[in-house]
């Protein structure tokens, strides 16, 4: 079963590259994009000082956290979530509710994106170098749990994409609902969460858990333990990320239901 | 047993009704008043297993919404569909194993993938046995004549190639039902006739049950044994594609070219109907004028240079019962075997 997705995933990742001008384009404008964010932030930083108490290569680590669970997200939902209401509307969705395969996993892998391949170099040689100042080496556990956080973090990521977007299935049109609830909210993901409010901190945990994407995570990695209601928050990352996906998951089944019976 | 089953069908649309003016614009951002549209209205028909069925009404009769709720993408509102025994809404994956969909309109082939690595995604896809597959990309191959453009990325390809590829793909797991949702819409003469003749012999070959739309009579005219018409959603008609012709047959044409001529023809059930220079087209009723008389009124007032006799094309009565329905209203059944 997992064979045939990853055909279909394959191909469309390798033709991508074939259009090499184009990859290159999109690589370029990809790196230039986030370099200069991130620029801009150890600019910040170094003027500024440590942000309540963390470091630059502390909130480095935070943002590497947030991209590398983005991109990871946005290889495989952006595509297709990203051209829901296009799809809906193209009537594309209909050539995939006729084959004998399970929608989602189809439009996944149909739609994987080549374009997020600069920013896993890119974070992930921040990354290095962010541990590497603070002195932190990893033992074998931790690294395992670095994965998991990932991985945890990408679903939560993927979670966001899918629940902003599939209200589509209803309304026809989402991009008010994407911009808002997740690149919006998103950005207070690039300072630690205490510098906030205490409503936007349990805004951020408890409805849009968006702060296990980076925030509580990170922690386990430098020693802090700031603002969680017990340590446990420290590892809750992967098991809130397989929780919100499910219900994402759910929720994008509610709306092919929807599209089923108001279809056009 | 019929092999398709449509019972009592209604498939209900809401469509918001967009009002005229600013203010009534912004009202409607609170409060929206829907317009309930049927799109398939209480339609019941039966297929049996084999038939090749075309499937006609005017744009917007409820065509694709039928093609849609038997391939299982949409739901009905009220009433039953099953195909081969399976409700395809419910069972969606399981119908996708026994149905081929071609829509005209939109491509379902990987822009950048060559044919054959696009057959083999699909002999994955439905998991057809090997031997199997070899056997349909062979024969679909030769009798699309693909082999040309097998290899080359499907972005290169015409739209006429494109479309036989579509087919082939659609093909290839031996599904029981084929739906085609205009398949011929754009293509040239020798395409269509290739097409056409394809879908022909896999019907002979295969038993492959056919349910077509189009809007060009000649795909009815040379595919399908049967008609099914629908107008606003409910049937007009449903019968075979020999008993509709005959409707026309009471009527012919003549098309008499002369060197000169005394005065034009004017007979009780003769009918000018079209007057070029050395040319007059007339309508002839049957029944009221035999041919004998025809041809010796016509050899007394022209010198005739040729003549030419044409039986009413299929065209022309489907024309003839699209017109006749005035209004919104919808027309009444018309006949049903």
């Amino acid at each position: 079963m997992f064979g045939l997705y990853g055909a279909f995933a394959k191909v469309v990742f390798l033709t991508q590259l074939e259009y090499r001008g184009q990859y290159i384009m999109r690589m370029i404008a990809k790196i230039l994009g986030w370099s200069s964010g991130f620029i801009l932030l150890v600019i910040l930083l170094k003027k500024v000082g440590p942000v309540a108490g963390w470091g630059l290569y502390e909130i480095l680590l935070l943002y590497t956290f947030d991209v590398l669970s983005y991109s990871i997200a946005g290889t495989f939902f952006m595509g297709g979530f990203g051209k829901l209401p296009r799809l809906i509307r193209s009537g594309e969705l209909d050539g995939i509710l006729t084959k004998p395969v399970n929608p989602l996993i189809y439009l996944i892998c149909t739609k994987v994106s080549a374009g997020y391949t600069s920013n896993y170099v890119m974070a992930g040689v921040i990354m290095g170098i962010s541990l590497h100042k603070l002195g932190v080496s990893l033992s074998f556990y931790q690294v395992i749990w670095l994965i998991l956080d990932i991985a945890g973090a990408s679903l939560i990521q993927a979670a966001g994409f899918m629940v902003t977007t599939v209200p589509a299935f209803w309304f026809m049109k989402s991009d008010g609902l994407y911009r808002l609830f997740y690149k919006n909210l998103t950005c207070f993901l690039q300072y630690p969460l205490t510098i906030y409010h205490g409503g936007i901190r349990f805004l951020l945990t408890f409805i849009l858990p968006y702060a296990f994407i980076n925030f509580y995570p990170v922690q386990l990695f430098i020693n802090k333990q700031e603002v969680m209601l017990s340590p446990l928050f420290l590892f809750l990352t992967p098991f809130v990320g397989a929780f919100v996906f499910f219900i994402a998951y759910r929720f994008w089944q509610k709306g092919l239901d929807a599209y089923q019976s108001t279809g056009s | 047993m019929s092999y398709i089953t449509v019972d009592h069908v209604t498939r209900e649309f809401k469509s918001f009704k967009r009002p005229k003016g600013l203010k009534n614009a912004l009202t409607t951002l609170l409060k929206r008043n829907y317009e309930v549209k049927k799109a398939v209205d209480d339609l019941s028909f039966t297929v049996d297993k084999g038939e090749l069925v075309g499937y006609i009404g005017p744009n917007g009769a409820g065509k694709s919404t039928t093609i849609k709720m038997l391939t299982g993408i949409i739901t009905p509102t009220c009433g039953t569909i099953k195909t081969g025994g399976i409700i395809p809404w419910e069972n969606r994956k399981e119908n996708a194993r026994h149905i081929g969909v071609v829509f005209g309109q939109r491509s379902q082939l990987n822009w950048d993938l060559p044919m054959e690595d696009t057959f083999e995604l699909y002999r994955r896809m439905y998991r057809t046995e090997e031997i199997k597959f070899r056997k349909n990309t062979e024969m679909f191959t030769e009798l699309l004549e693909m082999q040309p453009f097998l290899n080359k990325p499907v972005r290169q390809l015409s739209l006429g190639q494109k479309m036989r590829a579509e087919l082939a793909i659609a093909l290839l797991h031996d599904p029981e039902i084929l739906y085609l949702d205009e398949p011929t819409i754009g293509l040239d003469v020798v395409v269509k006739d290739k097409i056409r003749k394809f879908v022909r012999e896999l019907n002979r070959e295969k038993k492959t049950t056919v349910i077509l739309t189009t809007h060009d009579m000649a795909d009815i005219e040379e595919i399908c044994d049967r008609i099914i018409m629908i107008d606003h959603g409910t049937l007009m008609l449903d019968q075979s594609v020999a008993l509709f012709k005959s409707q026309g047959a009471d009527q012919y044409y003549a098309e008499v070219s002369f060197r000169y001529c005394k005065e034009p023809l004017f007979l009780d059930g003769v009918e000018l109907i079209k007057e070029l220079p050395f040319c007059h087209t007339y309508r002839i009723n049957h029944r009221l004028v035999s041919v004998n008389v025809l041809l010796s009124r016509i050899s007394e007032l022209f010198e005739v240079t040729d003549i030419t006799i044409k039986k009413p094309e299929i065209d022309e009565i489907v024309r003839k019962i699209y017109t006749s329905q005035p209004g919104e209203t919808s027309g009444q059944l018309l006949y049903t075997k």
